[in-house]
């Protein structure tokens, strides 16, 4: 049978990619080109999808992009989908949405108290009043890598800060949303001294219906200074933030580990020291984290079947071993700082194409998705509503025919 | 406890030894004066036999300092390079003493530091180190002209040189190591039986084994759920059950015999506590926090080497080869570097985490003179220095550094897999300890001992050219010494090599077999697990390749593989 080359299109240049396509024998086009495959940053991908460039795809074209992943990955939309998702599933009078006495979510509090600035502004101060001492976390939404990410500890400095910024910028509709303010976890877990939040890389290959895998080879982010909570390193971003294009800069920074330890490891040494039950339960919280955050967002997601898209979650645990989920990535970086890194990032890339490829190789937007167990590869599967459903679905034909069945001589 | 007991009511006088242990066994305290003879045993005489310090002449003299130190005048620094002076332009004796070459490394060493041996630090510099006590990583101090003493290459090339004046072929004195038909034989044949006979029977009789179902499921499963192509939950839980109970009841050697099945990872840390006694007391944290204020107090040279065999382990790659730099013909091969870059590399990002624990740990260690007692079974002498300026006819030699252990390059690494076990340093702190003088001091020293490193290496040696005999002369063939791959290995207990869970797999097994002759066991069964492609390599560089990255090897399949060849 004659064999289609797949042509791939990419305007990212990582070694990562580019090994990875010509492994599979495939070559390269422009992206004017027929291609098959394209892997895109993310404003080209809103050059392709925007409603100025016309452009079709056909069935044989897959894109690692969904439209408006923004819904996820911005800060403040984020915040703002989980909300909504919250409380219509509070108004549902669903289990999910139940609430405790404090009224906090029983099952769905697992992103730290946030608000948008200056939207929220009012209720924020609201919130901030019922526990003055606590610390805060400024970041601008649209921004990544840990820049523009300051602490607040008192309410004056965001009053002064805001001053400032508008002082400099005239235009309000540059300050409008610019900002979320998120509640610090001041108790982050520590291992060494050190505080870490957990890079995950979750795959989803269709959201409606929802197609979830979470990758097995996670890491860990340390930083390189000691973790102190005084008032003095407040300003010192080595102690907070664990960002790798943060800690690089420090003079503390090793190139050979990079700070980067495998989960792997994490889950050896908490279930050596703090045991399985809570180490199994930690896990398990992560997973119900991803699952559910992707719900939230699910309804409002163009599900476009040539689309596919990993994202890097950014999850901070706390001494109670309570994952939070901090933020979500549309590109994780795929620049590799040390040795492992590289082969962790090559496996991941390898995969992901075994995952959204069809079990002929060739991309195929009308295929149901759902690929052999083979070729999850260091992927486990988290969610796959169709096949959910397809289990659902036979269990209740079986029921019904059971039913059927018993109920024949009632009918006769 | 034990005299209240005695002396309490219920023990009368015309029944005295049933009332007495009736009332010992009421009180539990049976299971703790087991445990306490227990300990006791495992750390006086290993192996249950009595050693005595080194039977061999030409063994003790490889090992030891010749009497340098008390023959001359003044102070430490000036004796030794008097001595240096005269003797390092002799012609370079075949054997020359090992102590003496780490001696002159350290006296060199500090020489060219500039700083002495050990002082006593200004309280400003007190203050400086109490702070720094949790962050050592951080703390400014410059090493970068400190070089670790030794490394495992140094090690192996001076018991290399070892001769044995017992076996000569037309007349010409044999290296001991290639070809053992000494002493050392008679040792290995009766080990070979005990492998055969008993020794790793359970390992080898197909029962379930933890570790090795738990290895099935290779990667990170965060369900936990080691029933997915694993154990069955049913066993796990079993184990779990079973070892709660031996912990709530503290025997101790049922938690050795508990441990030949595998363990959970979650129980592991209270099993090996139970078996190494490494309980701490009040009394324990005493001692460390007394170590701890004497590592504060003064400043060895040993200190900084501590900060830069960590931190070296840990971090950075070694170019250069420590005692190498005061010989001269020393040829630094290219794959020796490759293998260390790999190592670190692969591997060392498993421990990084933990660098603060393991400076605290190690630089109590130094200053623990309990470890001393080890110098009463070992051929090792420690190294005396002498103290500067008091008078001449009083004794002045103190020993150096003051438990008398001068680290070598990896030393850290029999540290650090613990750190996944314990979180505090006191329990890491006594867990080393007892493993050290269990079984990591013979890995380091020259001795004739079957479980010394000499003795490792030749079962090693053994091993391989009984069931792998084509490889062995492959390897022979392309003029490598199977050994010479293999030496760091056994020299750190594989720490370093194989992944974090892995080695504690490892010594899982260390422990419950009490022996340390499962480290050639496991070498040879690497090697034949990458025979395939050892036999295809045609060049030295090749072979040293194959054997660089341990990080995908499994502890239990591949001991249950070499197992199988001793089987039949």
């Amino acid at each position: 049978m004659y064999k289609l080359r797949v042509s791939y299109c990419t305007d990212v240049e990582k070694s990562v990619l580019n090994t990875n396509f010509e492994k599979r024998g495939w070559h390269q086009v422009g992206p004017d080109d027929d291609w098959n495959f394209y892997w895109a940053n993310v404003p080209t991908c809103r050059i392709i999808f925007g409603v100025d460039s016309g452009y079709r795809m056909n069935d044989n074209q897959l894109i690692n992009h969904f439209p408006n992943h923004y819904e996820i990955t911005r800060k403040d939309l984020l915040v703002k989908n989980i909300k909504r998702y919250r409380k219509e599933l509070e108004k549902e009078g669903n289990p999910l949405g139940e609430k405790n006495e404090l009224g906090k979510h029983v099952h769905l509090d697992f992103i730290p108290t946030t608000f948008v600035l200056p939207a929220d502004y009012n209720m924020f101060v609201e919130e901030y009043r019922k526990n003055p001492l606590s610390t805060w976390i400024m970041k601008p939404c649209g921004k990544s890598q840990g820049a523009g990410i300051f602490l607040i500890n008192k309410l004056s400095k965001l009053k002064k800060w805001s001053r400032e910024s508008r002082g400099q910028n005239f235009n309000p509709s540059m300050v409008k949303d610019a900002y979320v303010i998120s509640k610090y976890i001041e108790n982050p877990l520590l291992i060494g001294g050190r505080k870490f939040d957990m890079r995950l890389y979750v795959l989803v290959s269709s959201f409606r219906p929802l197609k979830v895998y979470l990758y097995k080879l996670g890491f860990c982010r340390f930083c390189t200074a000691k973790y102190d909570t005084s008032i003095q390193e407040l300003e010192n971003m080595y102690v907070h933030l664990t960002n790798v294009s943060v800690q690089k800069h420090g003079d503390e920074y090793n190139n050979i580990h990079g700070g980067k330890w495998s989960l792997r490891n994490l889950e050896l040494y908490l279930e050596s020291t703090r045991g399985k039950e809570v180490t199994t339960k930690l896990f398990n919280g992560i997973k119900w984290l991803v699952v559910h955050s992707l719900k939230a967002v699910a309804p409002l997601m163009v599900s476009d079947r040539h689309c596919f898209e990993c994202y890097g979650y950014d999850i901070i645990i706390d001494e109670t071993l309570k994952p939070w989920l901090i933020e979500v990535n549309a590109s994780p970086s795929l620049t590799s700082t040390t040795v492992n890194d590289r082969i962790l990032k090559y496996k991941l890339i390898n995969d992901i194409i075994s995952i959204v490829l069809p079990p002929n190789g060739f991309p195929d937007a009308k295929w149901n998705k759902i690929p052999a167990k083979e070729a999850y590869g260091n992927f486990e599967l988290l969610l796959d509503e169709e096949l959910a459903g397809i289990e659902i679905g036979n269990s209740k034909r079986a029921q019904q025919e059971k039913n059927s069945h018993s109920q024949q001589p009632k009918w006769k | 406890m034990r005299t209240k007991v005695a002396t309490s009511e219920d023990v009368t006088l015309e029944d005295f030894p049933t009332s007495l242990l009736n009332q010992l066994t009421r009180r539990g305290l049976d299971t703790k004066l087991r445990n306490m003879v227990y300990y006791w045993l495992k750390e006086k005489c290993s192996s249950f036999k009595y050693f005595p310090l080194e039977p061999l002449d030409y063994m003790k003299k490889c090992q030891m300092l010749p009497a340098i130190t008390t023959s001359s005048e003044d102070c430490q620094v000036s004796s030794i390079n008097s001595w240096m002076r005269t003797n390092m332009y002799k012609p370079l004796v075949l054997v020359e003493s090992w102590e003496s070459r780490v001696w002159k490394s350290v006296v060199s060493m500090s020489h060219h530091l500039g700083i002495p041996l050990a002082r006593g630090r200004l309280s400003s510099e007190q203050e400086s180190v109490e702070e720094n006590w949790s962050e050592f990583s951080q703390w400014e101090i410059d090493l970068s002209r400190c070089k670790p003493v030794y490394s495992p290459k140094d090690f192996l090339d001076c018991i290399l040189q070892i001769v044995s004046p017992n076996y000569q072929l037309n007349g010409i004195k044999r290296l001991l190591l290639l070809f053992s038909f000494d002493l050392l034989h008679q040792v290995v044949v009766t080990v070979q039986a005990l492998f055969r006979k008993c020794l790793f029977g359970d390992l080898t009789t197909g029962d379930p084994h933890f570790g090795l179902n738990r290895c099935n499921e290779g990667e990170l499963d965060p369900n936990g759920s080691y029933s997915r192509n694993g154990a069955p939950k049913l066993i796990y839980a079993q184990r779990v059950r079973l070892a709660e109970t031996i912990i709530n009841r503290g025997l101790a050697p049922v938690a050795q015999e508990f441990l030949k099945k595998g363990c959970p990872p979650s129980l592991r840390s209270k099993i090996w506590q139970l078996i190494l006694g490494s309980y701490v007391t009040q009394e324990h944290m005493e001692y460390y926090s007394e170590l701890k204020q004497a590592v504060i107090k003064s400043d060895l040279i040993i200190d900084r080497l501590i900060l830069k065999v960590a931190s070296k382990g840990l971090i950075e790659i070694l170019f250069n080869f420590p005692i190498s730099s005061l010989r001269e013909n020393e040829r630094i091969l290219f794959d020796d570097v490759l293998q260390d870059v790999q190592l670190t590399a692969a591997n060392d990002d498993q421990y990084f985490v933990f660098e603060d624990s393991l400076y605290q740990v190690l630089l109590c260690f130094t200053r623990d003179v309990t470890l001393l007692d080890l110098f009463d079974r070992s051929s090792k002498n420690p190294l005396t220095a002498q103290v500067k300026g008091k008078g001449k006819h009083v004794d002045t030699s103190v020993i150096y550094p003051p438990n008398g252990i001068v680290p070598f390059h990896g030393f850290t690494m029999y540290v650090a897999p613990l750190c996944y076990l314990y979180d505090d340093a006191e329990t890491l702190f006594f867990t080393f300890r007892s493993l050290y003088t269990r079984y990591w001091y013979r890995l380091h020293e020259i001795s004739s001992h079957e479980d010394g490193i000499i003795g490792l290496s030749i079962l090693f040696e053994k091993l391989l050219h009984r069931h792998e005999t084509q490889l062995w002369f492959h390897l022979r063939s392309l003029r490598v010494l199977p050994l010479r791959v293999v030496f760091k290995w056994l020299m750190k207990g594989f720490s370093g090599y194989l992944p974090a869970e892995q080695v504690l797999q490892l010594w899982d097994l260390l422990l419950a077999y009490n022996t340390i002759q499962i480290l050639p066991l496991f070498a040879m069964g690497v090697l034949s697990i990458r025979k395939e492609n050892l036999m295809k390599a045609q060049l030295p560089q090749t072979v040293d390749a194959v054997l660089a990255d341990l990080s995908s090897i499994r502890v239990l399949p591949v001991l249950q593989l070499a197992l199988s060849k001793e089987t039949f």
